[in-house]
This record gives structure tokens, C-alpha cells and sequence, in this order.
């Protein structure tokens, strides 16, 4: 098997045609690799400046209402691995910033494809991850379609079978033959990546770094190994070039083009994301008239006002010696969260039946499973979005609450008015986080990880099928 | 058609790809106008409830404050109406403001966002409170399965299957020596296989984008069919681009797949690559408008006039003399009127310059991508069908100019009764200004629509010259 | 050593075999004519394992090759109407990867020895494939054969397009390999030069061995008038739908 793989390397190298191609990709890769690594460096020195700045502004916006400083909010910025150089994923539709505001959910506003239309300019995003998944892939798949049916057609097929070499060992050399010429600008792009993930990363998060690095940089390997090997079966299969071209391109632009897109399509037609207005309206609904046999707001607060009385010992609102409107704002933010919470929950198993789909359909293209783990192996998917979500949200609790709580303190009564001081706002602590380990990032991706196993085992075994029928 | 058309038609759907491609073809054209359908459908649907509930709800104001002014219901009845700060300042009084769908709305979902574009207008500012979409940014990731995606990635690629081996097959086979002694040569039989591919797939196209624009603009056909044409116009030139590489390759081509590749790596090269550098390279020439500073520059805006708050009312009663309380609120109003009211005044004055600066960098940031195109017909055809469904900066700016002088003349007819605590009557509401969308700069518009083709027929003609000279030397 | 015991191979309802019989002693050189379509190829391929039976079976040494084809190649040297190989290489690399692929390692001595005895010119052993003439692909196709060191060798027209001058070339390096004990089976449409080297000849029509004859018991108008014999019945055929 060596000396065929040997002999295919070399075949393909004299050849000139695939080594072009080769370089050609080397170089995009590099570019983008370095592209990726510059506005990485840019964006976090920005990020960086931007997250101090709205901290400090927080800080010292001298004297107001703690609701009001509640409502000016603060402003959090996801942090990013250093594998984002390479798999921006979601980002340029996500952004990374959000803004916590006093009675909000939090949600990303702040979101770079609608400033910046050079990232809906093509069929995806610029960066190292999009060009080996595209471009790397559909390079496999041709050479791959083309590697049996083109000896086939020259009759060169015919002569090495008729030497006795078994069919299996002889496709088996070719992968290792093919493969290594794809490694030829790959593997030195994946070093220099390596090289860019660690040394960015901070000492304290290189290991898993490297964790998520390996994973990711195998799984692109595994989908250019899976478009290979489909390649060579089409190839296997098909009597003339022409055919074994068509059939390739064919499969590229359904698994690659076509296929994300209809996850997309069928997502929104299948599991429809509510509208912010029918969110907001269903939201406002149950706050209004409770749930589970508990009353509407008004109800709640006609009985917190009871219970407030009760407690204090006293005849009206106004003789307490604490603040009832801080009391007030905590009962609205604790029954706004309560009624938020049961309808984001909501919100989130449409988004799981949104993954459902997306999982259904990666089915028909590893490309779609592939890009998934990709991305979650650089914190750049949804899970992690999400995750700093619930992180961002638990923060503007507390916050919330800390400024409620300041407005109990500092009034009595039913009063409403006060100010804060700089130095009450620095009670607040910043925020802090940290994007989840490699192994919760593994267990969001474990059902596209076992369809990307599962198509490699069964491109494996397509081509094992096809093999034992191979002839000239 | 004369007789050899008409034969190579028949052998054109003989070949065992066609009729699978052009069917495949067929379903995704269709399948992405059912779908820009189906969003413009949901769309205006969203429009209609949210102007049906701005209208009912601002109607219910007027009605109460009539109703009372005619004694039909007491002071207790009343509930807000006659309190300015509450009605108007807030979001009960302002008024949903929404940009006029273009015709062909359902080519290209554009730079629309999920949700509907709607600018909800009071007295309150309308900076930093842009609605979240809570769309699945996942399902956004690879872009809209619609019109314009197919005829600008994969028309191209179609023609490509279709046609690479138009020639270069028969060459292959040894046959092209006999072709080329039949009467016309090889240069008539390649031209005639093109002209009948270039049908077959425009013809599919075109039927089915004028389907969708019978079934979506049955009220605005006037101006939606012109759209159509233009993008038509667009839609020939791209398959023609294709046609003429497909020409001067099987001009020369020895074998299918050598021409298939080459193909290849020019649509890879044009459609995949080139629009990825134009991204890279207008990322650092022509850089989007910067958010993250518009932020600390409106946050800090926001904290100078907290600081001030007091001057700042103070400047603006001193301004308006006539506008002063007429009468001692609670301490809610005399913190929204006396307060918060002058401070919206001015943090508008402030930032509203840096909002449109960063509108006017969308603007030309878009001038420069659409210049940028001509190296990429696939990005041309984009922007071309992204305009004629209305999605370009400029659409959105001159909506949002229009947002901001409606806002202006919403806040002067309230203002004086906001300021000074008076009561609203029914005659405030009903004489409160109508907002009239603007109709879209046609001349602009044609402007960016012909240099859009422009780029089209410029990638045509370098193609249709190739192969024109690639013709002139065709080989059995 | 090559023997094909009532070979059927259909293609769909078309008959390409039907019940041939043949065998193949060592040494011994047999000429398969007839004309196109009649099925030498066919048989060659039965013989690689490259067709599906319908009936019968073939052995190449003993080795059924229908139950281990990898095996049975093993034992046999196929050269082709054109000998199909890798460009980008020379002769020299050709045979070393056919022989590797063969199971058979050389070092660059032995290969030049084979190319040498298959009668190519020592200044092409270095030079690309892609500029040889097509009676040195011939040659190398014979070094390959050589180096194979097989028991059997299959030729499918091997000397169609040969200039005179290369085929008799190629007539004595297979005289040479036949003498080693080597089977031969050679479908040709050279009726001179199978009648020069075979030393049986048959004649094939509609996939039916219509006629077997040593070559020695036969003059060169002989066969000739033989072969058109059958040529002739194939049109009979045809036109009548009656086999001759």
C-alpha cells in the first residue's frame, strides 16, 4: 500500500494540476489564517478598551436613581478563545457585546452583519475553518472522483488490477496517496494555527485550548477525509470522467450549498422563532394574568402589599421605615423573571427543535455536522452563546437586585426618589467569565459528532462495497 | 428555430443530465420563490398587526379624550389620556413607522432582519432601543434560501454542468473531426449547443421569477414588472457570461473534465473567492461604522447630561419660557416632564448626528462594495437583486431621514403640552401629524441599477470577446 | 494452465460467451481470432476476472479465478491491445511499480534487464512515458510481463498498430517467453502472425468457438479463407438469424 500511496503522491505531483491547486489553497488558507489572526488581535484590543471604558463609565456616572442606573445598564463582552482566528462561527451574526438593562432579557443587538455588508457579500464568512470546509472539501471531492475514473479511462485501472494486487489495497494507496497531498498545505496550516491558538491563549487556558484545538482542527480533517472518500466511490462507480465530475459537483453543491441552507429553511418553517412583539405579548399576558393559580401582577401587588404591612407591623405604606418602592421594584423584577424564565423556556425548546432539524439534516451533509463541532470546539456556536446568555442574565439579576436593594435602604416609605453615589455603583462587581470546558463544548456536539462518525463509517463502507466490485 | 437548433434542442435533452438538472434547477427556483413568498407574506402580516394595533390604540386615546370632552365619561373614566408624560412620552401615544416594501420583495431577504423593520415614534428617543430578533443566529449563518442566491451562485453553476463539455466531449470521443466537416463547423454546432442551453435555463428562470411576481404584486404590477425586466436584463447577462467562458474553453479543450475543472476554478475564483476578498480588503478600506464606539460615545452622552441634568432643563425651560409647568406635578411627572423630557431633547441633539454618520458609512461602504463587483459577476447579480427587493443602505437611510423629520414634527405639536403639563384634548390627537413614507429617489435608484449592469455587461463582453476569439481558432 | 471449462457471460439478453471451452497447456501459444464483437475479449477478461459468469468457470495454474481472482492474476501477465501507462514516469518507474504491484521487487539492475530483454533501446529506460512511441509502451507492457515472472500470459491484439518491423519484434520476444514453459493466450486479428507463432489457432464467432485447428496443419490461405468462412457467417447470421 505505501508504494502505491508513494506512487499516487507522486503521480499527482508530477502532474503539476493538483499541486497548483494545492498551493493555491496553501496560500489561501495562510491568508486567512493570518486575516483571521489580525482582526482576532484587533477585536480583542477593542473588546478590551470597549469592556474597561463601559465599566468605567458605569462607574462614574455620578449621581442617579439606582433605577435609572439600572436602565443605563452595563455593558458585557463575550470573551473568545484564540481558536476564533480560525472559526469565527456564529460571531458575525451574533456580535459579542450585550447590553444589561433593568426589566430586559438580555439578547444580542449589537450584530456585525448589519453594519458590515462585507459579510453578506458570498456563500459564508471568511476565515481559515469557512476555506478548508468549502474549499478544502470540494477540492477532495474532485480529485477524489476523478482518481479511479480517470486510470479507468487511460487503462491504467485495467493493468494494475491484471497485476493481482487486491482492489482494497490498491484504493487503499490512493487515500493514503490523495490524502497526503492534501496534508501538503493543510498540515502546515494547521501547525501555524496551533501555533496561533497557544500562543494567544492565556497560560492558564492553553490546555484546553489545546483540548478544543485538536478536536477541531481533526474534525475539519474528518470532513476533507469524508469528501475524499465519497469521492473515490463516485469515482469507483461512474465509467467516464464527465460523469464522476458532474455526480461530485452535484453532491458538493447539495451537501454544501444547498444543504445548510434548507436546515435553515426547514428550521424556520418547521420550528417558527416567535416574533419579539408575540414573545413580548405572551410574555406581558401571563405577567398580567399569572399562571399556575397565582394572580396577575396587580393581584401580586395589592397582596405584597398586605404581606408588607403585615410584616412591618405598621398601618400604611408610608410609615415604613424602609423603602417600600424598593421592595416594589424586587417583587416586579422576581414576578418578571419567574414569567420571563417559563416563556424563555419555551423560546428554548424551539430552538432545540431547531437543532433537531439541523441534526436531521446533517444526515444528508457531513458539512453541516462538521461546521457544528467546528464551531463548538471554539466556543463560536450557539451552546456557547447561549451559555454566556444565561451567564449575562444571571448578572443583571444581581445587579438589579443590588440597585433595588440600594433604593429599599436609602428611602422609607412609599418615596421614590433618591440618588445613588459613584461609590454605590462600585459595589457592583464586574463581570466575570469564562467560557465552559472542552468537555461540556464535546457533550453539546455529541449527536453531530456520531453523524459525522456515522458518515464516515458509511462512506467507508460504501466505498468497501464498491472496491470489492471494482473493475476496469 | 431553424432545423439544426431544433435538432441540437433534441440532443441537448436527450443527454441523460438534462432533464434531472433542469428539473432540480426548476424545483430550487421554485422552492426559493415560494419561500421569499412565504417571508413577505409573514412579513406584511407582522406590519399589518403592528399598524392595526397602533391605529386601534391611538384611536382609543382620541375616542376617550372626545368621549370626554362630550361628558360621556368622567374624570375616573378617563385613566391617562389627558396626561402628556403618560401617553405621548411613552410608547402608549408613539406611532409605528414602517418603510414601503419594494415590488420584488420576495427575491432577496436582503439586509432584512427577521422582523420586519419598524421605528416605533413618540417623543422618546429612538436611539439604543433597537429590538432584539430572536432568531436562531444559526439559521442566518449561510444566508437566505432565496431567489437571488439561486440566480447568482447557482444559475451559474447549472450553466456550468450543462454546458462544460459542450464540445470538449465530442473531442474526447474522437468525433469532433466529423462535426467540424459538416456545413458551419465546430464554431456553428458550439455556438447553437450554447444558444440552447442559454434558453433552457433562462427560459426556466424567468418564467418562474415572473410567476412569483404575478402571484407576489398583483396590485403594483406597473412598477414591479420593470423591476423584473432589470433583473432579467441581469439574469441574461450572468448566463451569458458563463455561456461565452463555456464557448472559449470547448474551443480549445481536450477532454470534458480538463474543461470542467477549468470552469470550476473560474466560478470558485468569482463567485467563492473574489467576494471574500472584496470583504477583506473594504474591511480595512471601506470599514463598517463602528458600534462599540457609537455606544461609549451615546453612554457617555447620557452621563454629561445626568451630570447636567438640572442645567440642562433649566437651558430648555429658559428656551421655551412659555413651556414652564403650569402646575405642580407628582414626583414621577416632575421627573419625566421636568427632567427626563429636556434631557431626550438634548441627548437627540447630540447624538443624532453621530447615529446618521454611521448610516452615511453603511451608505459608502456600500457605494464601494458595488464598485468592488465588477470582478465578481455573482456579487454583481447579488447586489443587483438585492436592490431591486429594496435591500441596500441607502433605502434605509432616506427611511430613517424620514423617521427623524416625522419625530421632530410629533414632538413640536406635542411639546407644549408635554412641557407644561396642560391636558391633551381630542383635537391634540387628532391634529397630530400623519406620517407619510417617502417614495424612493428614482433616479438614484436607476443610477445604482445601471451601473450594477453595467458591471454585468462588462464581465459579458471580456467573456463574449474571449470566446469570440477563441471560436475564431476552434480545432477538431 | 489456462483453461475455461462452458464459459458463459451475457451482457443483459445478449450472449457474449456461450459454453467455451479451453485449455491451455504450458508453453504453448494460442491464437484467438475472429472478428469484432466474436468475444476474444471477452475471454481475456474471464480470465482477469474482470466479467461476471453466467455459467461456466476459468482457471488460471489450477486457480479458479471466478473464487480468488486476486490469486489468479497473480499467476498470469496480461499486456493489452495498448499498453496503458503512467505518463509522468519513465519506462523505468512504470515497470518497477507494475512489478511491486505484482508482488515482485526488483533492484535497478534486474528491471533494466527486463526492459533490455523486452527489446527496448537502453536511452528510453530514463525518458517519460509520454513521448514513447506506441511499440515501446509495447515493450515495456512485455518487461512487466517478464518481471512478473507468470505461469500464463494474456494478449488482447497486441501488435494492432504495430509497424512490421515492431511486430515481428514482439513475435520473437513472445517466441522467447513461450519457451520458458510460459502459457499463451493471444487474441489477434493478425492472421500472419498468429500463424507464425501459434501453435493452436481458433476461431471464434457470437461468443461460440466455431473452429480450432494446430497451426502447422494450416497454410496461411487456409486460414484465411477459414476465417472468412466464419466472417461470412457472422453477416448469414445476422441477416438470417442462424448460426453457421
Amino acid at each position: 500500500m505505501f508504494e502505491i500511496a508513494r506512487h499516487e503522491f507522486q503521480h499527482q505531483f508530477r502532474d503539476g494540476r493538483l499541486t497548483i491547486a494545492s498551493l493555491a489553497f496553501f496560500a489561501l488558507l495562510v491568508s486567512a489564517i493570518v486575516s483571521g489572526w489580525v482582526q482576532h488581535a484587533e477585536a480583542q484590543r477593542q473588546h478590551h478598551a470597549f469592556t474597561s471604558e463601559a465599566r468605567a463609565q458605569w462607574l462614574t456616572q455620578g449621581e442617579r436613581h439606582p433605577h435609572h442606573a439600572a436602565h443605563f445598564g452595563n455593558y458585557v463582552v463575550k470573551p473568545e478563545l484564540s481558536l476564533a482566528l480560525f472559526e469565527p462561527g456564529l460571531r458575525p451574526f451574533v456580535g459579542q457585546t450585550l447590553w444589561l438593562e433593568a426589566h430586559e432579557r438580555p439578547a444580542f443587538t449589537n450584530i456585525p452583519s448589519e453594519d458590515d455588508q462585507t459579510l453578506n457579500t458570498g456563500l459564508g464568512v471568511v476565515s481559515g475553518a469557512a476555506a478548508v470546509q468549502m474549499l478544502g472539501s470540494l477540492l477532495a471531492l474532485v480529485i477524489g472522483s476523478l482518481a479511479i475514473v480517470g486510470e479507468r479511462e487511460k487503462g491504467t485501472l485495467r493493468q494494475a488490477l491484471s497485476q493481482g494486487v487486491r482492489p482494497g489495497v490498491w484504493i487503499g494507496g490512493k487515500i493514503a496517496g490523495l490524502a497526503s497531498i492534501l496534508a501538503v498545505p493543510i498540515v502546515p496550516a494547521a501547525v501555524i494555527a496551533m501555533v496561533g491558538f497557544l500562543l494567544i491563549a492565556p497560560a492558564d487556558t492553553r490546555s484546553d485550548v489545546g483540548v478544543r484545538a485538536v478536536l477541531m482542527l481533526s474534525t475539519n480533517g474528518l470532513l476533507i477525509l469524508i469528501a475524499l472518500i465519497v469521492g473515490l466511490t463516485v469515482s469507483a462507480l461512474v465509467r467516464t470522467s464527465r460523469a464522476a465530475l458532474l455526480l461530485a459537483l452535484g453532491l458538493w453543491i447539495s451537501g454544501f450549498i444547498l444543504a445548510p441552507r434548507l436546515a435553515s429553511t426547514l428550521s424556520s418553517h418547521f420550528a417558527p422563532t416567535p416574533s419579539l412583539a408575540e414573545y413580548n405579548a405572551a410574555v406581558g399576558d401571563v405577567f398580567d394574568a399569572g399562571f399556575d393559580k397565582r394572580g396577575g401582577y396587580m393581584q401580586q401587588f395589592e397582596a405584597l402589599r398586605v404581606t408588607t404591612l403585615e410584616e412591618y407591623g405598621v398601618e400604611t405604606l408610608d410609615a415604613l421605615e424602609t423603602g417600600y418602592s424598593g421592595i416594589r421594584m424586587k417583587h416586579l423584577d422576581a414576578w418578571s423573571t419567574e414569567v420571563d424564565d417559563r416563556e424563555f423556556a419555551r423560546l428554548q425548546e424551539v430552538y432545540g427543535r431547531q437543532q433537531a432539524i439541523r441534526l436531521g439534516v446533517s444526515s444528508i451533509s457531513p458539512f453541516v455536522a462538521a461546521r457544528s463541532v467546528s464551531q463548538g470546539m471554539a466556543a463560536m456556536d450557539w451552546a456557547h452563546y447561549q451559555d454566556f446568555l444565561t451567564a449575562a442574565e444571571r448578572y443583571r439579576r444581581e445587579f438589579g437586585y443590588q440597585m433595588n436593594d440600594l433604593l429599599q435602604q436609602r428611602v422609607t416609605g412609599e418615596r421614590w426618589e433618591m440618588d445613588g453615589q459613584n461609590a454605590d455603583w462600585a459595589k457592583v462587581e464586574p463581570f466575570q467569565y469564562h467560557n465552559p470546558s472542552a468537555f461540556w463544548a464535546i457533550r453539546q456536539q455529541t449527536g453531530f459528532l456520531m453523524v459525522l462518525l456515522l458518515w464516515l463509517a458509511a462512506s467507508w463502507a460504501a466505498l468497501a462495497f464498491v472496491t470489492r466490485r471494482l473493475r476496469p | 428555430m431553424n432545423g439544426r437548433l431544433q435538432q441540437e434542442w433534441r440532443l441537448f435533452l436527450k443527454a441523460p443530465a438534462t432533464l434531472p438538472l433542469l428539473i432540480v434547477l426548476t424545483v430550487l427556483s421554485a422552492f426559493a420563490v415560494y419561500n421569499g413568498s412565504h417571508r413577505v407574506v409573514q412579513s406584511d402580516r407582522a406590519v399589518a398587526a403592528a399598524l392595526a394595533d397602533d391605529i386601534e390604540r391611538y384611536a382609543t386615546y382620541e375616542k376617550t379624550a372626545a368621549d370626554f370632552e362630550a361628558g360621556l365619561i368622567t374624570e375616573a373614566e378617563l385613566g391617562s389620556v389627558r396626561n402628556a408624560h403618560s401617553t405621548v412620552l411613552f410608547r402608549g401615544a408613539a406611532r409605528v413607522l414602517i418603510p414601503v416594501r419594494s415590488e420584488l420583495g420576495f427575491l432577496s431577504a436582503a439586509e432584512q432582519r427577521p422582523t420586519p423593520d419598524l421605528q416605533r415614534i413618540g417623543i422618546n428617543t429612538r436611539y439604543g432601543n433597537t429590538d432584539p430578533a430572536l432568531d436562531n443566529p444559526e439559521n442566518r449563518l449561510d444566508g437566505p434560501f432565496d431567489s437571488v442566491f439561486i440566480i447568482s451562485w447557482l444559475v451559474p453553476l447549472f450553466v456550468l454542468l450543462l454546458s462544460y463539455d459542450v464540445m470538449a466531449r465530442d473531442r474526447e470521443h474522437r468525433g469532433s473531426a466529423l462535426l467540424a466537416a459538416q456545413a458551419g463547423g465546430l464554431r456553428t454546432i458550439i455556438v447553437q449547443r450554447l444558444l440552447v442551453r442559454f434558453a433552457a435555463v433562462f427560459g426556466i428562470v424567468a418564467t418562474i421569477l415572473l410567476l412569483g411576481t404575478l402571484y407576489n404584486e398583483p396590485d403594483r404590477l406597473g412598477t414591479a414588472l420593470p423591476g423584473l425586466a432589470v433583473l432579467l436584463l441581469g439574469l441574461g447577462l450572468i448566463i451569458g457570461f458563463w455561456i461565452c467562458l463555456s464557448a472559449g474553453i470547448n474551443a480549445r479543450a481536450k477532454n470534458a473534465a480538463t474543461a470542467g475543472l477549468v470552469l470550476l476554478t473560474v466560478w470558485v475564483g468569482t463567485s467563492l473567492l473574489a467576494p471574500v476578498a472584496i470583504s477583506i480588503i473594504l474591511n480595512r478600506t471601506a470599514p463598517p461604522p463602528d458600534r462599540l464606539q457609537g455606544i461609549l460615545e451615546m453612554r457617555e452622552i447620557q452621563n454629561d447630561l445626568n451630570r447636567r441634568r438640572d442645567a440642562v432643563s433649566q437651558a430648555y425651560y429658559d428656551a421655551q419660557p412659555d413651556n414652564r409647568p403650569v402646575r405642580q406635578g407628582n414626583e414621577y411627572e416632575e421627573y419625566w416632564v421636568r427632567e427626563l423630557y429636556p434631557r431626550i431633547l438634548a441627548f437627540d441633539a447630540a447624538f443624532a448626528p453621530l447615529a446618521q454618520e454611521r448610516e452615511a458609512a453603511r451608505v459608502r461602504q456600500s457605494e464601494t462594495l458595488r464598485r468592488a463587483s465588477v470582478v465578481s459577476p455573482s456579487l454583481a447579480m447579488k447586489l443587483l437583486g438585492d436592490d431591486l427587493s429594496g435591500g441596500t443602505p441607502e433605502r434605509r437611510q432616506s427611511f430613517l431621514r424620514s423617521v427623524d423629520d416625522y419625530q421632530r414634527q410629533w414632538r413640536d405639536h406635542f411639546d407644549d403640552k408635554l412641557a407644561s403639563m396642560r391636558p391633551l384634548t381630542a383635537a391634540d390627537y387628532a391634529s397630530a401629524p400623519i406620517y407619510i413614507a417617502p417614495a424612493e429617489d428614482k433616479i438614484d435608484r436607476m443610477r445604482r441599477l445601471v451601473e450594477r449592469l453595467a458591471a454585468l455587461a462588462l464581465a459579458f463582453a471580456v467573456a463574449f470577446a474571449w470566446a469570440w476569439w477563441s471560436l475564431k481558432r476552434v480545432e477538431p | 494452465m489456462l483453461k475455461a471449462e462452458t464459459l458463459t457471460v451475457t451482457y443483459g439478453s445478449h450472449t457474449a460467451l456461450g459454453g467455451l471451452d479451453l485449455d491451455i497447456a504450458e508453453g504453448e501459444i494460442y491464437a484467438l481470432l475472429g472478428p469484432n464483437g466474436a468475444g476474444k475479449t471477452t475471454t481475456i477478461n474471464a480470465f482477469l476476472g474482470f466479467v461476471d459468469l453466467a455459467g461456466g468457470r476459468t482457471s488460471v495454474a489450477g486457480i479458479n479465478v471466478q473464487e480468488n481472482p486476486v490469486a489468479a492474476r497473480r499467476a498470469l501477465a496480461y499486456i493489452p491491445e495498448q499498453v496503458n501507462l503512467y505518463g509522468w514516469f519513465s519506462g523505468l518507474e512504470n515497470l518497477d511499480y507494475f512489478a511491486r504491484l505484482g508482488g515482485q521487487s526488483y533492484d535497478h539492475d534486474v528491471l533494466k534487464r527486463f526492459l533490455t530483454q523486452a527489446g527496448l533501446q537502453e536511452e528510453a529506460f530514463g525518458r517519460k512515458v509520454v513521448g514513447y512511441s506506441k511499440g515501446m509502451r509495447q515493450k515495456v507492457g512485455i518487461a512487466i510481463a517478464l518481471a512478473k515472472q507468470a505461469k500464463a500470459l494474456l494478449l488482447d491484439e497486441p501488435t494492432s498498430g504495430l509497424d512490421p518491423a515492431a511486430s515481428y519484434e514482439f513475435s520473437e520476444s513472445l517466441k522467447r517467453v513461450s519457451g520458458q514453459g510460459v502459457a499463451v493466450l493471444m487474441a489477434t486479428h493478425d492472421l500472419f502472425r498468429a500463424l507464425d507463432i501459434a501453435d493452436r489457432i481458433g476461431i471464434m464467432h457470437s461468443g461460440i468457438l466455431q473452429d480450432e485447428r494446430a497451426a502447422k496443419e494450416l497454410s496461411a490461405r487456409e486460414l484465411e479463407s477459414l476465417y472468412l468462412s466464419v466472417a461470412r457467417g457472422r453477416v448469414h447470421q445476422a441477416s438470417s438469424g442462424m448460426k453457421i
